[in-house]
This record gives structure tokens, C-alpha cells and sequence, in this order.
């Protein structure tokens, strides 16, 4: 099956460059007899609707720069990432391309190809001139300040974002109705299952199967363990947390686990593990190997009540579903709960998180033209009408949401979770991925999963820990060239100007650089000493 | 049959080896763009860290044509364009330093890098031109270009970053270097080593205390004094002159006040100062993903603190 799909995703990523190349290679003949100057952006998303909307968009930026063209191509997804790196080795990538991912091979792609924007966030957006947002730097133009194009491993701002992504759930308010009397969404969550209760009674009553929720193994996985671990169990890193930076660190776990002070059997672990249990005792049957098509199609159906997704769902339900479609946020235990009550969960926070965001090419013949299009896009009007077309989550303050998707208003002053972090990639991640299914359908307890990470975690752990201090030691190279860069300036007047704020904060660029140079080796630097430290037995833990 | 592995390979290996390299949109959009006030920023750190600041005379143009060459990842013109200036007989001193230390720059990060020639360029700059202001930062240069994961590597590095501090005691160069002095030592995993990195930052702390990378130092002794010696106390010493100064990166400063908070609350048992840091956080990092949790901790907190001055309250 592995084989076949790589087969289909490389026909299809070489047939799409192939049909690119030669589309453009004969348009680019013609531009360079013209002055037209011709942005070309690229982006995943096969919804012609989103496509108009861009379109659209380009339109209106055309209308204000005669001589300007923007061409914007959708590109099969599962091809989509291929088809970037084909084109950027080939010299042919378009001047704006979508990031799919902050992480991985986008990560590369980005330090490689793209240019950083972070000397340009701080200056304001021309397009907001006229408006409350005039004269704000362009960061500060953003919800969560930008953070959804900072990309904290790289140091810089890569991408703009143009909608703000959260995960939600939708659900089908007639039947809401028809089960409890009332469309109106839980309060808490033994509210939530109190509903999906009546929700199976009512399948039981009409004589058919009626899942209170349409899951999928990819969103149970990612969303839903996700949000609830962090939000039961946050706080749990604390005392395992040395230097207490109040993130969840994989060593802490690798740590607890080699002097036997952490283990994930733990009643506060068991207890968020067995939120999101009982949440997949309310999915349809073998969703865990279903995946967001078919959990999609069983909500449209109206065979399931609730389905997770983000806002850019929303369009697709509201326009589909033959029912009334509402939304509302993951509940939280209140604390009343009788077993969750003590643990004063709150929602995780939503900063910088999934969003369509765009990087410009290094390649791209008009930098400067392909930087003005994203300052356009992201400006306050147009972020706010696009968002409105298409149904999205604005990412621009002050732009407007409709009014049926305010439930996806992103949570900032959620907690950030402060957790014993239960995998690392990928050692940890992948036996987990393989488990996780199993103890939700019953077939693995959680004694057995608990002492299984626990396992792993000494196994595979530490193999995982210095392979992602490896990689952290390949961005280096990257934070040497930042520093090179902004010594230069320091040094010579003709390699420009080394300006005091002109990235983030209020240093230089070399002070930053720097800064950014250290955290990563001193990183790398304390967790070696550390690990080595506490195999020696000569270091106390926690 | 063509496997995922296949795939994978072709993939990563068409990215081995390329350059690493960085564009500055320079200016950015034209007449569009608004007039900005200047941000005052840290003027204090600007003017020492451009103290050694020469300026071309005759080929000006040309090595402002050079450095935006090698940012656009064109190394191949930025290596003609610096020659250029070296080849030419109506280069100065300065200009000649510029050019080779232009040409190091290329050759350690432009699209086909060659360390030794970059080394021996940097050498040259040190040996032949001592006086000039950037001839410590060629030695920086050089010291980290001779950096290595064996012991004799280290030694050759660690040397040369003690030259800039021996040989260059006035060029705000040595800050640098006593931080890259420092992390070479870090690295070894010798706690002696460890031992003389941390009272090398020390000293220099006490020596230039608003140097202009005095906040990393601090933030390195602060971070190994707490996560790795377990030594909060000395941590917190490192941590509270941060808090005034700031990290350079805002998007940090949530996570060291949090740090700070935490250590007053849970080695300190001083929940008064943790207090005044969870509200730091809420007041001048609204963005922050502790923000939340930080929130959270002042509700906990001040709902103690009124219970316990409740008539009859513990």
C-alpha cells in the first residue's frame, strides 16, 4: 500500500512540476518581453471556492498595481510538499508558496529558500494606512502577535499567516435537539457526555447506529489527547522541571524515567487518558482507522451528531449539511467534577498554532513585489473580507469573523501545558501512534500502555533525545550565519546597516543572533552534561 | 517498486550539501510604505557594538554590491566582486581588510564553502593587519572556524578566543569571546572545565557589567547555575539582573519571569516576589504562552493571601 501511494504521490508531484515548468517557462519567455511584473503563488488547498477567493484577492491587488499580475495555482495536496522541494531545487519555485508545516522537511525548506521576514514585521502594514491599525508594526497587526510566522527553532519569521486556525467541534443542532430537547452546546464536560448519552439513546430509539461523534484516529491522536493531557495534567512537569522554563521538555520525562521518579502510571495521567477514552467510546465504530473523508462524511450524513475540526470546515458543513450546524469549544471538567474537579483544567493555550501561512522564495525575481502582495493579504479589510468568502478564522485584529465562527476565537490565556511530555519523536511517537488505538478500543489497558511508555521512554528515549539535539546542532549553522551577517554590518558601512530594533525586541541583530546562538548550544551543551551527569549517579533528580 | 525509503532518500539527499544563505528584502515595499518613528532601542549597545565600524573609500560601491551578492546567495559574484577590490591598486588597508574579510564570510557560508580558505584569508587579516578594528573579529573568525569535536580541537579554539582577549583587550570583541570562550569550555563535559567557564562569565560580568551581550551571560549562568549545579540561589542572582535587562527576543521574555516566579515559589517559599513576577509576565508579555498559566498562579496566590488575612484565617 506504502509503495503504491508513494508511486501516486511522485507521478503526481513530477506530472504537476512538469505541467508547471513548461507553463511557465513559456510564460516567462513572454514576460521578460513585457513589463508585467508576474507574482506566482502556490498553495494546497483544493477547494475552488478558496481558490476564487485568492483570485479575488489578486484581483483587487492587481486593480491597485497596473503592471502587476498574480497567478495563483493550487497543487494537488499529497503532492504538494514534493512538488515545493522539487521546485525549489529546480530553481523554478514560485515566488509565494504555502508552508504546510513549521516543522520537518518545511523547516529545511525555509532556512534553505525562503526569505526571512523578520526585518520587516516590525514595520507597519502600508495597507492598514486609513484604519485603527495604521502605523502598528505588522506583528503587533496579528491576534497572537505573529507568532503562527515566527518559527522559534529557525529564530526569524518566515511566513505570513492569513487565518487563524483552532480545532472545534461542529455539531448537528437538530439532532441536539431531537436527543435533549435544547440545541444549546454543553457547559462543561460531563455535560458533553451526558449529551453524547442521549445522543446513543436516540440511535437506539430510531433503530439505527448514531455515533454522538464522527472521530478519526489522526485528530484523536493529535487534538483531542492532546488538549486534554495538557489541560488535566498541567503543572505535572513543575517539579521535574530544573530550570523551571515551564515548557515540556522531552529530557524531563527521559530523566524521570532513569532514576525512577517518573512513571506515566500515574492517577492524574490515568485520569486524562480516561477523558479521551470515554471521548472515542463515543466515536463510530473503528474509527481508528478512519480517516477526516470518511469521519466528514458520516457528520454530513447526519449518522453522527459532532465532528472536531478547524473553522476551515466550517464552509464545507454549512454549505453541505441539510441540518443546522453549530459550534463550540472542547469542554473543560468543571470543578464540581467529582474525579476532575481537583485538577483545575483549563483550556490550552492557542498561540502561533496551525494556519495557512505563506514564506516568499529566495528565488522569486520580485522579492520586494511578492512581500507587498502578503502585506495586502494580511492587511485588516482584505484579511477580514477573504476570511469572510471562505469562511475562515481572520488572523488580523479587528477583522471580523462571522458571527458563527466566533467559537474559534483562539484561547491566548490558555495554560501552555506544563507536562511530563509523553513521546519524543520518533522511537517514543511511533510505538505510542501504534498503541494509543488500541487502548482506546479497549484492547490495551492503561496499565499495559502506561508501563509500555514507560519502556520506551529508557529503550528508545535517550536514542531519540540526541537525535533531536542533532538536529538543533544542524540549525546551528543558521544562527552562525545570522551572527556572520549582522557582524558584518558592525564592522563594514557597506554591508549595510546594523539598526537597534529593527527585528524583534529592542536589541541588534548581533545581540539577538547571539542570544539565539547560545540557547541552542547551551541547550545541547546542559542536556549532554546533564545526561552524562546523571549516569554517573552525581546528579540529583528531581 | 518504488518504497517509501527510495522516496525519502531522493529527497533528503537533493538537499545535502546546499548553502546556507539568508536574502534581506532590503528596503521592502516603495511608495506604499509608511513612515516609521525610530525605535530608540538599545542605543547604548548600538554605539559599542559599531565601534570598530570602517568605511570604504574608493570601492564603496562595489562591496555594497558584494555583501547584497553574498546575501542573495549569488557567492559566485560576491567572490568576484571582493577579489575585485584585492586586485585593485587603488585599494587602501581598509579596503583591503573589508575584501578579505568579505571572502572569508563567503567561503565559510556561501554555496560552495571551503573552511581553509576562509581560514588562511582570516589569518592573513590577523597577521599582516593587527591594527586594524577588525582584525579581533577575524581572530573570532578564526577560533570558530577552527572549532571541533576532539580535544585538540578545542584547545586550538579556545587558544585563539584568548588572543582576542590577550591581544585585544579594548575591542568590544571580547565580549564574544568570552562567551564562545565559555561555551568551548561548557562543552567538554569536565566539571573543571564547567568550573572555569562559569568564573570566566563571572569576571566578566563583574568587570563589564553592561556589556553588550551581558544578557546572554547572565542567561547562560543563570540557566546552568538552576538546571544543571541545582544552585537556585546563585541562579536567582543571574535571574533577577535579567528581569531588568531583558532577553533580546521578547517571545523569551514569559518564559525566564516564569523561571523567576517559580524559583522564588518553590525554593524560596516566597510567594510575595512570585506574585510580583507571575504579574510581570500578564503586564509586559500579554502574548506569551504562559500568560495563562501565569494567571492562573496569581489567582491561586492572592486567594491564599486572603484567606490568610481573614480574621481567624491561618
Amino acid at each position: 500500500m506504502w509503495g503504491v501511494l508513494a508511486i501516486v504521490v511522485l507521478i503526481g508531484s513530477y506530472t504537476a512540476s512538469a505541467v508547471w515548468v513548461a507553463r511557465h517557462s513559456m510564460q516567462d519567455l513572454s514576460e521578460e518581453q513585457s513589463d508585467t511584473v508576474v507574482i506566482r503563488l502556490a498553495h494546497s488547498i483544493a477547494d475552488r471556492r478558496i481558490q476564487a477567493a485568492f483570485e479575488q484577492m489578486a484581483d483587487e491587488y492587481e486593480a491597485l498595481h497596473p503592471g502587476v499580475r498574480v497567478d495563483i495555482q493550487a497543487i494537488p495536496r499529497r503532492a504538494y510538499q514534493q512538488w515545493v522541494t522539487t521546485q525549489c531545487l529546480g530553481k523554478t519555485v514560485p515566488d509565494i508558496v504555502q508552508a504546510e508545516s513549521k516543522w520537518d522537511l518545511w523547516s529545511s525548506l525555509a532556512a534553505r529558500y525562503m526569505v526571512p521576514l523578520s526585518s520587516q514585521v516590525n514595520q507597519p502594514n502600508p495597507y492598514n494606512q486609513g484604519g485603527e491599525l495604521e502605523g502598528v508594526p505588522w506583528r503587533s497587526t496579528y491576534v497572537d502577535g505573529m507568532q503562527g510566522g515566527y518559527w522559534p527553532h529557525l529564530t526569524e519569521y518566515f511566513s505570513v499567516p492569513i487565518t487563524t486556525e483552532t480545532v472545534r467541534i461542529f455539531y448537528n443542532k437538530d439532532l441536539f435537539v431531537e436527543a435533549t430537547g435544547s440545541d444549546m452546546p454543553p457547559e462543561d464536560l460531563a455535560g458533553w457526555f451526558e449529551i453524547c448519552n442521549h445522543l446513543n439513546g436516540l440511535g437506539d430509539v430510531r433503530g439505527q447506529k448514531l455515533s454522538p461523534i464522527a472521530g478519526s484516529r489522526e485528530v484523536m491522536y493529535r487534538v483531542v489527547m492532546d488538549r486534554y493531557y495538557r489541560a488535566i495534567c498541567n503543572g505535572m512537569g513543575d517539579v521535574f522541571d530544573a530550570c523551571y522554563w515551564g515548557s515540556n521538555r522531552p529530557e524531563q520525562a527521559l530523566y524521570g524515567r532513569y532514576t525512577g521518579t517518573w512513571t506515566f502510571d500515574h492517577p492524574r495521567v490515568r485520569d486524562a487518558f480516561e477523558v479521551v477514552k470515554q471521548i472515542a467510546g463515543y466515536c463510530q465504530p473503528g474509527f481508528a482507522g478512519s480517516d477526516n473523508s470518511q469521519a466528514r462524511f458520516l457528520f454530513l450524513q447526519g449518522k453522527a451528531a459532532m465532528i472536531m475540526g478547524s473553522a476551515r470546515d466550517a464552509a464545507i458543513y454549512m454549505a453541505m449539511a441539510d441540518f443546522e450546524v453549530g459550534v463550540f469549544d472542547f469542554p473543560m471538567p468543571s470543578p464540581e467534577h467529582p474525579v476532575l474537579g481537583k485538577y483545575g483544567a483549563r483550556p490550552p493555550a492557542e498561540t502561533g498554532g496551525n494556519a495557512i501561512h505563506f514564506c516568499v522564495s529566495r528565488q522569486s525575481k520580485n522579492t520586494e513585489q511578492a512581500l507587498d502582495f502578503l502585506m495586502f493579504m494580511s492587511s485588516q479589510s482584505i484579511n477580514e473580507r477573504f476570511n469572510e468568502t471562505v469562511a475562515w478564522y481572520p488572523a488580523i485584529r479587528g477583522a471580523e469573523s462571522r458571527p458563527e465562527l466566533r467559537a474559534f476565537k483562539p484561547n491566548i490565556g490558555g495554560v501552555s501545558g506544563r507536562v511530563m511530555p509523553l513521546t519524543v519523536a520518533p522511537g517514543v511517537d511511533l510505538w505510542f501512534q501504534q498503541q494509543f488505538p488500541r487502548y482506546l478500543d479497549g484492547q490495551m489497558s492503561f496499565e499495559d500502555l502506561s508501563s509500555g511508555l514507560d519502556r520506551l521512554w529508557l529503550e528508545k528515549g535517550a536514542d531519540d533525545f540526541v537525535r533531536r539535539d542533532q538536529i538543533y546542532a544542524g540549525i546551528l549553522t543558521q544562527a552562525e550565519y545570522n551572527i556572520a551577517n549582522a557582524k558584518s554590518k558592525m564592522l563594514f558601512a557597506e554591508a549595510g546597516e546594523l539598526k537597534s530594533g529593527a527585528l524583534i525586541g529592542e536589541r541588534t541583530a548581533y545581540q539577538l543572533a547571539i542570544e539565539v546562538n547560545e540557547l541552542l548550544r547551551f541547550g545541547i551543551t546542559s542536556r549532554a552534561y546533564t545526561w552524562y551527569q546523571l549516569q554517573k549517579g552525581s546528579y540529583p533528580y528531581p | 517498486m518504488i518504497t517509501r525509503g527510495l522516496v525519502s532518500l531522493l529527497l533528503a539527499g537533493s538537499l545535502v550539501g546546499m548553502p546556507w544563505q539568508s536574502v534581506e528584502a532590503e528596503e521592502g515595499p516603495g511608495e506604499r510604505r509608511v513612515s516609521v518613528q525610530p525605535v530608540l532601542g538599545d542605543v547604548v549597545g548600538l554605539a559599542a557594538l559599531t565601534s570598530d565600524r570602517q568605511q570604504a573609500d574608493t570601492h564603496a560601491e562595489v562591496f555594497r554590491a558584494a555583501w547584497q551578492a553574498h546575501r542573495r546567495g549569488s557567492s559566485p559574484d560576491a567572490i568576484s566582486l571582493f577579489q575585485s577590490v584585492l586586485d585593485s591598486e587603488t585599494t587602501n588597508e581598509a579596503e583591503r581588510v573589508q575584501a578579505m574579510y568579505g571572502l572569508a564570510t563567503v567561503w565559510t557560508f556561501g554555496v560552495t564553502p571551503d573552511r581553509e580558505r576562509a581560514k588562511a584569508l582570516l589569518t592573513q587579516i590577523v597577521q599582516e593587519h593587527a591594527g586594524n578594528p577588525a582584525a579581533p573579529w577575524a581572530l573570532l573568525e578564526l577560533g570558530r572556524l577552527h572549532a571541533g569535536a576532539t580535544p585538540e580541537a578545542c584547545e586550538a579554539e579556545r587558544g585563539i578566543y584568548q588572543r582576542v582577549l590577550d591581544e585585544y583587550p579594548d575591542s568590544v570583541a571580547i565580549h564574544e569571546a568570552t562567551v564562545r570562550l565559555a561555551g568551548s569550555y561548557y562543552s567538554e563535559l569536565d566539571p573543571e572545565k564547567v568550573s572555569r567557564a562559569t568564573a570566566m562569565l563571572e569576571s566578566h560580568l563583574k568587570a563589564y557589567p553592561d556589556n553588550p551581550l551581558s544578557s546572554v551571560m547572565h542567561f547562560r549562568l543563570m540557566y546552568w547555575y538552576q538546571e544543571v549545579d541545582r544552585d537556585y540561589e546563585r541562579g536567582l542572582e543571574h535571574s533577577i539582573t535579567l528581569g531588568k535587562m531583558k532577553m533580546a527576543d521578547p517571545a523569551r521574555w514569559g518564559q525566564h519571569m516564569w523561571n523567576t516566579a517559580q524559583v522564588y515559589l518553590l525554593r524560596k517559599n516566597n510567594p510575595t516576589e512570585a506574585l510580583r513576577w507571575y504579574k510581570r509576565i500578564v503586564g509586559e508579555a500579554p502574548n506569551d504562552r504562559m500568560v495563562g498559566d501565569a494567571r492562573q498562579m496569581i489567582e491561586q496566590l492572592e486567594a491564599q493571601s486572603d484567606q490568610s488575612t481573614q480574621p481567624g484565617g491561618e
